[in-house]
């Protein structure tokens, strides 16, 4: 054949759309038509989401409080379709980041992540399902194979490059461990249509497995609100302005053309029992992040939660005791006491007592609160410090 | 050929940044003193501290330096303070680790209240693994004075550079005086 500029332009076309049919080729959700069965492009996205997910299983960045992991996972349980139940090809698992930015994503092959700073914005079961179908649909409704189509036809570098590009920073740079297939999930999430279609299924999710529906949208007003309060910008999905007002706006439209009569369980609770030790953990990284009214938000919520629990009351006293601000040192010291009022053998208050009380210059009051922290944690970690401000190793200078 | 040249160029160039110390060093600029080993090398173009290796900074790196305590931190956004306690300096540092997404697995096996250099401080021991999976250890000393952070630290990767590099750091320890 000759090689003539029709030629060519008729062969650049033909490649086109050659490259083009995988895209069109139409994608059954899981669980509606025939049998499970993976594509190629798709079993190699499946294979490649399962390395990311051993990766982040592997980098000691997954929150293990199993109190919090089992609860989570008894949630998303209820939500996964009858379909999809026990059909031994999916293992859908919720894994908990050690990460205080706003963020949930889903691989592929059933492994959903949220984030500790999701989990503390939340405020009951019902909103915690939301957020869970919302990804259980991405997995559902096959949307990671759907993107990767899409954007090995128009154009993969323009999709790196967006990666690439991403704000780092702490917390933010977690994108360094995943793979192409949980930043796209993470970050930049997936088109606005298949977006708003996890949406609609996961607000039905959300309804069959007899959620309140109305905390849907309250979500992403909730986290909206402060973050504008708070003028903060995050790099993940559920931290990007556009796409909260996206989520809240399409909720809305849902609740109102579709479920307007709909009721159900909200599950406060439940959800605030369970993630109570996350919320005090998750505090801590809002304190590395420079963001204390959040942490000690999130601290007093929890002291709400369980008010007679000396746990939350050491924790706002360590919040203000390393803040360092005016007037921190008294109300860190209060802190602590109320600690003490609800467990007087409570030994990291006297701890915290013995620092602020050195800060203050009490030697006697510190030595005093010191002594007695290693009487009940005689096998503190921090020992060798502590010994140091006692009489008997030369005592405090 | 040309480009042969410029290979020759860039070596001489970059053989000419390390320069191989031993003995005492004194660095009047931010005021101490400490022995360094023999068969290492520090790197003449970095200013704002010592930065020494043995084999090459990939696998052994060793740092002395000091910056004023209000000087932020590269990755968390707790801060140092003049009136800390050693054991809060070791909280902010073992904060900043554990803030640095580059690394994962972090862990601290020691942390102790420690002299450096004539003061107060603390020994952070810990380790980590890199992004490229290479599992390293790390040994570290701070220290609070007047407006400073001093540190001195060794990170290596834990099989064989670490074990066989640490005596060299806790020697430079030993004898590291802060001339304030």
């Amino acid at each position: 054949m000759r090689l003539t500029t029709k030629n060519c332009l008729r062969g650049v076309l033909l490649t086109l759309f050659a490259g083009l049919l995988p895209a069109c080729a139409s994608v059954s959700p899981w669980g509606t038509a025939g049998q499970f069965d993976l594509a190629e492009d798709e079993r190699r996205i499946w294979t490649r989401s399962i390395e990311e997910a051993k990766r982040l299983d592997e980098s000691g960045q997954l929150y293990r409080s199993s109190e919090t992991v089992e609860y989570v996972n008894g949630v998303a349980l209820k939500l996964v379709p009858q379909t999809l139940r026990g059909n031994g090809q999916f293992d859908i698992r919720v894994r908990i980041i050690k990460n205080p930015l706003l963020n949930a994503f889903a691989l592929s092959h059933g492994a959903i992540y949220i984030h500790t700073g999701m989990l503390a914005k939340l405020e009951n079961e019902a909103q915690l399902a939301t957020i869970l179908a919302h990804e259980l649909a991405h997995i559902t409704h096959r949307h990671p194979v759907q993107h990767f189509r899409t954007i090995q036809n128009v154009s993969t570098a323009m999709a790196l490059l967006k990666i690439a590009a991403l704000p780092a920073g702490p917390y933010g740079s977690l994108i360094g461990l995943l793979g192409a297939m949980g930043a796209t999930a993470a970050v930049s999430g997936y088109s606005r249509s298949m977006e708003s279609e996890a949406d609609a299924n996961g607000l039905r999710l959300t309804i069959q497995a007899g959620y309140d529906p109305s905390q849907s949208p309250k979500v992403f007003e909730h986290i909206q609100k402060e973050l504008e309060e708070r003028k903060i910008d995050e790099p993940f999905f559920f931290g990007s302005h556009p796409r909260l007002q996206e989520r809240k706006e399409n909720y809305a439209h849902l609740l109102a053309e579709e479920y307007g009569d709909k009721t159900g369980k909200k599950g406060d609770e439940e959800f605030a029992e369970s993630i109570y030790p996350l919320l005090l953990d998750n505090a801590q990284m809002d304190m590395s992040l420079g963001r204390s009214s959040w942490a000690e938000e999130t601290i007093r919520r929890a002291m709400n939660i369980r008010p007679a629990d000396p746990s939350g009351h050491y924790h706002l006293g360590e919040m203000f005791r390393r803040r360092g601000q005016e007037k921190d040192l008294e109300q860190g010291e209060r802190s602590y006491r109320s600690a003490l009022e609800c467990d007087e053998e409570f030994a990291p208050a006297y701890r915290g007592l013995g620092m602020i009380y050195l800060k203050q210059g009490k030697k006697e009051e510190a030595q005093g609160a010191f002594a007695r922290y290693l009487v009940l944690s005689p096998q503190a970690e921090d020992r060798a410090y502590i010994e140091q401000y006692l009489p008997k190793s030369g005592g405090i200078n | 050929m040309q480009r042969l040249v410029w290979l020759g160029l860039l070596f001489i160039c970059g053989c000419s940044l390390w320069v191989p110390v031993g003995g005492p060093y004194v660095s009047s600029e931010h005021a101490y003193e400490v022995d360094l080993p023999s068969n290492w090398r520090r790197a003449s173009s970095i200013r704002d501290g010592l930065t020494m290796t043995r084999d090459g900074v990939t696998l052994q790196v060793v740092r002395i330096a000091r910056d004023p305590f209000d000087k932020e931190l590269p990755f968390t956004k707790r801060k140092l303070d003049k009136g800390m306690l050693p054991q809060e300096a070791a909280e902010v540092v073992i904060d900043n680790f554990r803030s640095n997404r580059d690394i994962s697995n972090f862990q601290v096996s020691e942390n102790q209240p420690a002299m450096v250099g004539g003061y107060p401080g603390f020994k952070i021991s810990y380790s980590f693994q890199t992004k490229g999976n290479l599992r390293k250890e790390g040994v570290y000393y701070g220290v609070l004075v007047d407006q400073w952070f001093y540190r001195l630290f060794l990170e290596a990767p834990a099989r064989h550079y670490f074990p066989k590099d640490r005596p060299a750091l806790e020697q430079m320890k030993e004898t590291f005086k802060i001339k304030l």
